[in-house]
């Protein structure tokens, strides 16, 4: 069995990078795929060059090439961040930990309640609720950018934990922000319910997310490649 | 995948149960162990088996692996305990659908 050389894995590192994988860990399997293909292909015919079972590899991965590979990971990755989320999120809805969290909830709606200028402090916590994921994601993009500086790696689930699997588009609470700010809003009872039910699910998401899923996937991935640096 | 379009609900199962028959597989050794098994007959295309086998990951079926092997690094699944028994079940399923659809291709005639 014919066997590449270094220089030739190399190209194809190059070539899956040419091939907008941005990505790492999605590079190294296709790279060792492709590997493996190409030396069983080398081996079987003598006349081939390795250019020529190079481009014959790459045209099995279809006319969208790695794209899709690429696209259908990223896809799973994040159904699988918010599974994680959404069964943390259950979490708390059980005993013991429902109790804490109902007192938390309910000391917030007592002290809420009580606020006379309700306009001011709701344009605070909007304010704040919409630049922390906002903070939280240029930072980890730095943390990301800085990987990449230094070891030449950028990690699809990096990306994934960065973005919250997709979770940070629906926080954005800039999209909420016109129905917040309404002048003469009526705080009934009703409206103070919503407003304190909405705050603390908006905030345990994000509180699980950072804090819990974060942390348990990067080490998990840590666990998988050993080239991957916990920061 | 090639040859039928009714090869495609099958893959998932023809992944699991090929790793269920192995301690672990890579991506490349699936395709090739595919081919032996049925003679060339069923050719899992590249495209089709990697995001099969992501999907199966972050469905917590598959453990991941990775190892140095000669120059590159490989990714080696392996199935979990829940894909043990997800293996079990998808096969149960298919061999209800083979079943089934026996009846249709040849039905067995009575005299009553």
């Amino acid at each position: 069995m014919i066997k590449l050389t270094e220089l030739e894995i190399e190209k194809l590192h190059v070539f899956v990078k040419k091939h907008y994988v941005d990505f790492y860990d999605v590079e190294l399997e296709l790279v060792d795929h492709l590997a493996s293909s190409i030396e069983e292909k080398l081996s079987n015919n003598s006349e081939i060059t390795f250019e020529d079972a190079l481009e014959i590899e790459f045209k099995k991965f279809g006319i969208m090439g790695f794209s899709s590979v690429v696209e259908e990971k990223t896809k799973h990755l994040n159904r699988y961040y918010r599974k994680l989320v959404w069964k943390a999120f259950l979490e708390y809805l059980k005993p013991p930990k429902i109790l804490f969290l109902a007192l938390l909830v309910y000391t917030f709606y007592i002290v809420f309640v009580a606020i006379n200028n309700k306009e001011l402090v709701v344009n605070i916590i909007v304010i704040l609720l919409f630049i922390t994921p906002f903070l939280l994601m240029i930072f980890k993009a730095k943390k990301v950018k800085k990987t990449k500086k230094e070891t030449n790696k950028k990690w699809l689930f990096d990306n994934v934990i960065m973005q919250l699997g997709g979770i940070i588009h629906f926080i954005n609470i800039g999209t909420y922000t016109p129905i917040l700010f309404q002048d003469n809003l009526h705080w009934s009872t009703t409206a103070n319910i919503l407003f304190v039910g909405s705050f603390s699910i908006y905030v345990m998401i994000l509180v699980i997310s950072t804090q819990i899923v974060n942390p348990k996937l990067a080490k998990q991935f840590a666990k998988q490649y050993s080239d991957y640096i916990l920061k | 995948m090639s040859n039928s379009k009714l090869y495609k609900g099958s893959l998932i199962t023809i992944i699991l149960k090929l790793l269920d028959e192995s301690d672990k597989m890579y991506g490349y050794e699936i395709t090739q162990k595919v081919k032996k098994i049925t003679q060339g007959e069923l050719n899992i295309t590249e495209g089709a088996l990697y995001p099969a086998l992501h999907k199966l990951e972050a469905q917590g079926f598959l453990d991941v692996e990775i190892a140095k092997v000669e120059n590159r690094t490989r990714k080696y699944y392996k199935l979990t305990e829940k894909g043990n028994k997800e293996t079990s079940n998808k096969l149960s399923e298919l061999e209800e659908y083979i079943k089934t659809m026996q009846t249709f291709i040849s039905p067995k005639f009575s005299l009553e």
